[in-house]
Formats: C-alpha cells, structure tokens, sequence
C-alpha cells in the first residue's frame, strides 16, 4: 500500500517507520530539512516541502495515496489547513494527530476518518499500568471498553477457560494467554520460552502467572484486578 | 536436606510449572544462606517466568551485586530493565 506521512515529528516518524517495516511504499514530507534527512534511508521518498502549499501539495498526487496521514499538531492552523487541502484534493483517507480535544472536534468535522490522541492515549495507558502491577498492557478499545494484559488471578490457576465461567461470571474474554514456559538449557540452567495462544480454546488450561489478554468493559476489568 | 539437595529439587518443581513449592525450596536454602547466588538466580528466573518482575529484577540485581561477572543474570536483568 502506499502512505503519506505529512509531518516528521515523534510520531509522524514513528508511523514513517512503522509502515516502512512493513513493506509499504511511504512518501514523507516535512519543512524542516534536519527531520527530512533522519527518515530519508527509511522511506522510499523523503522531501522538504511546506504541504500547506495547495501547488505544492498538488504535485504530490494525494488522491493516488491509500491513506494521508497528518502527523503536524504542533501547529494546529496548518493542521487544518493540510487536512482541509488533503480532502480536496482527493485523499481516500485521511488519519490526522491531535494534541488537543477542540481540535479532535474540528478535525472530525473536516471528514477526518481517523483521529489519534497519542499523548492522551499513552497517558491513559501508562496511568493504568502504573497503578496496577498486574497490568502489562493497557489499549483504550472505545469509551467502554480495554483490552488489557492482566496476570492471571490465582483464582483462575489450574482451570481451563471454560471453568473459569470468566465470560459468564466476570464479564471478560480472554482473547488470548501469554506464557512464559520453563526449560532447562545445555548448562543445566533453568530458563524459559515465550509462548502465545492466540484465541484459546474453551479446554485451555491457565498456569499461575500466565498473562491473560483480555477485552472487557473497564469495570469489569477493575473487577478482575481486585480477583 | 543439605543445599544441592534443595536447589534440585527446586529446579525440578520449577520445570513442573509447580512454583509454589519451587519458591520454598529456594527460600529454604536463602535462609540458610542468603547470598546463595543459584537460589537468587532461579527464584529471579521463577518471579520472571510468574511475571513478577520487579521482584525478578532485585533477585538479578542481588546475583549481580555478589558476583558481576554472571552473565545470565545480567541478560536477564538489562532484559527486565528494558520492558
């Protein structure tokens, strides 16, 4: 597929590269020469260019790009101004960054397919980990909903799924289990291996410390730290 | 039970996915000697593979501190530092 990332900050960068190492086709534009020049080896294309510059824009062909990508919410005008000139000139999706919920607001008025929050979202995930030792990963699904990876309740230790009556009970699907298999290396020193189911079956047994990957309503997450 | 004896049967629990009993083996033989640097190790590697990992991290830490030579502990540490 073929992207284009406007805007090489942190995060434009990061989504540069990301896409990149997956074997896309990634065209980066930013202002400033210096960010230009870090992500040039990384893209197939990496030019300076002021994208609030419709002409300039243009040359681009924005419509030919599978998505657009917004990555410039330090300044919020142009910002808008870029997203607003993206949608004209024919971007088939547009993803755009957001620093602020006013702006979030505006962008989504613009026709925004996809708004981020990373400073919000990160907060929030860093905050739950942070509060909760037994929480490893934390992903914001909707207002109502997360996806966490959470250490096994011992409760749940020696069961399989389907006795755990975790969905019933609890109100959680476990999507998947995560665990760290004990073996013996050629110096008689005990280590281990990472293992991951992904969709267990019901039959699956949980071992004390697996680490369960699971979606459920916040509260019943909250719940199930307190197991 | 003399030392060796204990960290066999440790190893043996902890390779049994039994690691209730693996943690009082090791806690058997830290009592007696506290800076036992294969009880600190394995207990690290049982709180790393039980997903404790802070307390992995002060076994690791505590291995290094009696012997900063050892090399599986100090992976494992700069492994659990980095997550």
């Amino acid at each position: 597929m073929q992207f284009l990332v406007i805007g090489i900050g942190r995060f434009g960068k990061a989504v540069a590269e990301a896409l990149a190492d997956a074997g896309h086709d990634v065209v980066a534009v930013d202002e400033n020469e210096e960010a230009v020049l870090e992500v040039e080896v990384m893209v197939s294309q990496a030019l300076v260019m002021d994208a609030t510059n419709e002409r300039a824009l243009r040359t681009l062909g924005v419509g030919d790009f599978d998505a657009v990508i917004v990555a410039t919410s330090q300044n919020i005008e142009s910002s808008l101004l870029i997203t607003m000139l993206a949608k004209e000139l024919g971007a088939k999706k547009i993803v755009a960054k957001t620093s602020t919920l006013l702006q979030a607001k505006v962008l989504k008025r613009l026709g925004v397919d996809l708004v981020v929050y990373p400073e919000k979202e990160m907060g929030q995930r860093v905050a739950q980990i942070l509060t909760s030792p037994r929480i490893f990963e934390f992903i914001e699904l909707s207002p109502t909903h997360s996806l966490v990876e959470i250490v096994a309740p011992e409760i749940f230790a020696g069961k399989t799924i389907k006795q755990t009556n975790a969905r019933a009970d609890y109100g959680v699907n476990i999507i998947g289990i995560k665990r760290r298999v004990p073996e013996m290396d050629e110096n008689g020193q005990v280590t281990y291996r990472e293992e991951t189911i992904i969709a267990p079956s019901p039959d699956e047994g949980i071992g004390s410390g697996d680490l369960l990957i699971v979606i459920a309503k916040d509260e019943n997450i909250e719940a199930l730290k307190k197991l | 039970m003399g030392t060796e004896d204990l960290l066999e049967e440790a190893k043996f629990e902890l390779l049994a996915g039994r690691y209730d009993n693996a943690e009082k083996f090791l806690k058997r033989i830290l009592k007696k000697e506290p800076k036992n640097i294969d009880a600190l190790f394995n207990l690290g590697v049982l709180y790393e593979i039980t997903h404790q990992d802070s307390r992995a991290l002060e076994c690791f830490n505590q291995v290094l501190e009696i012997s900063p030579e050892h090399r599986e502990a100090r992976e494992h540490a700069e492994n659990l530092a980095e997550l």
